[in-house]
């Protein structure tokens, strides 16, 4: 997204802001510093531009922000959780160091969805310090969901051939913005104890919406009790490859990642449970390596077998027709769309092997 | 006149009578419901207790334009050293 100079971040809207309810409360009641002063270093010191939601915004907002701050958005769990599996169990030292110096800028506190730009894209304020109920997605959401479902959501990818891969049809046409699939409760924690996004039914569940048991031949029972939607109703997503963190001689963090690859590939459920029953599902490639964090410490991850590199994933580039669901032996017989041990680096065939197929299931007569 | 007068009397005091009786809500059947009204206690935590805090240079720097370009420092360091898809 475009960046904003310094002082569009800062500027407040003086003709509408002070009228709101949050216009109300004293700047330094949330943001500290020293209000009675036009000194700017004095005004700024501890000033906080990213107030803590228990301290600011609990007093009236109780219930949200209770179950905010244990929120995936707040905790980042789902990062801590795979990163422990590949650990042996924990985060050693090590690791934690190098998750808070490269991983951390996604934590989302209130203020950063609903007032600012996320912090990772730089912040800012979205409208003169106005609350958004309701954040803009372009420019909270899509902040630190851009590389992948940014980019897949609105038809941004590129295909080799020349033009773009096709926008999500909830986008294209039909104009459903983030929060219509994932409401203030689910961001705000309140739809259940979570440690992983995949945690649970899935959430949203297309049948929320979509009547699909009989709807069309190919929504056997058969197909609907062994495979995702994803399966039959996404295209090529983005795969990521050997992330890297390391500081430079300044201190300065920074990662490097290999280019990524658009693919789209079907393998093992690996989440299979009643929650999820299905046996196949599309598998995306995430770019850890058993050196990702190796400036940090050596062998950081000494279980990095323990979960797959090519997972479980839920690609936000939905589409009615797909070159899999045209036929059934678009499908059936066509190793292409598999994930099979030729596929995969030779170095991450242990990791993977619950989600690796031999093959695609066979062609029909 | 005289009996007007008493008579008046007599009126406005029965009609004083059944006004007291039904405030007292005695056994004549009518009563009022009384509800006592409270109001929470402020948390002495919350920050809309607007007395501590003044903010009169915050505002005045931060909702003029020209004075937020003139102080307004951009963040130092070159360009990002990230390589590759975040």
């Amino acid at each position: 997204m475009p960046q904003l100079a310094a002082w569009e971040k800062v500027l407040v809207n003086g003709e509408g802001y002070f009228d709101t309810v949050h216009g109300r409360i004293p700047c330094n009641a949330c943001h500290g510093g020293v209000g009675d002063t036009e000194d700017f270093d004095l005004a700024h010191e501890g000033v906080v531009m990213d107030p803590d939601p228990v301290a600011s915004c609990l007093a009236c907002h109780e219930e949200e922000t209770v179950s905010h701050v244990d929120s995936l958005h707040s905790t980042l769990a789902g990062y801590t959780k795979v990163l422990e599996m590949r650990a042996g169990g924990e985060m050693s030292s090590g690791l934690q160091e190098a998750f808070d110096l490269h991983c951390t800028s996604c934590h989302a506190t209130c203020g950063q969805c609903h007032v600012n730009r996320p912090t990772t894209v730089g912040a800012g304020l979205l409208a003169g310090h106005d609350f958004k109920k309701i954040p803009p997605m372009n420019l909270t959401c899509t902040g630190c969901h851009g590389s992948r479902v940014n980019d897949e959501y609105k038809g941004k990818n590129e295909m080799a051939e020349g033009g773009h891969y096709p926008a999500d049809v909830h986008f294209n046409p039909g104009g459903m913005a983030c929060i219509d699939c994932h409401p203030g409760e689910q961001m705000h924690g309140m739809t259940g104890e979570q440690t992983h996004r995949y945690d649970g039914p899935p959430d949203p569940d297309c049948e929320d919406c979509h009547d699909v048991v009989g709807s069309n031949p190919q929504h056997s029972s058969l197909h609907l009790e062994k495979v995702t939607c994803q399966v039959c109703h996404t295209v090529d997503y983005k795969n990521c490859y050997s992330c890297h963190v390391q500081k430079s001689p300044e201190g300065v963090p920074y990662f490097k990642t290999d280019p990524s690859q658009m693919l789209f590939l079907i393998g093992k459920n690996p989440l299979k449970s009643p929650d999820r029953p299905w046996d196949f599902t599309v598998l995306r490639h995430v770019p850890v390596d058993r050196d990702s964090f190796s400036y940090y410490g050596d062998n950081l991850l000494p279980t990095y077998d323990n979960r797959e590199t090519w997972t479980y994933a839920t690609p936000h580039n939905i589409q009615l027709k797909t070159p899999q669901n045209a036929s059934c032996n678009s499908c059936h017989g066509n190793d292409a769309l598999f994930l099979t041990p030729d596929k995969v680096d030779p170095d991450e065939l242990e990791a993977n092997q619950n989600v690796i197929v031999d093959g695609a299931p066979p062609a029909m007569p | 006149m005289r009996k007007a007068t008493v008579a008046t009397l007599i009126l406005v005091a029965g009609a004083i009578g059944l006004l007291a009786s039904a405030c007292t809500g005695g056994t004549s059947g009518t009563s009022i419901t009384t509800t006592t009204v409270t109001y929470p206690e402020s948390s002495t935590t919350s920050i809309i207790q607007t007395t501590e805090y003044v903010d009169t240079g915050c505002v005045t720097c931060h909702t003029d334009e020209a004075t937020v370009k003139a102080l307004a420092v951009e963040p130092e360091g070159g360009e990002s050293l990230n390589e590759g898809e975040g």
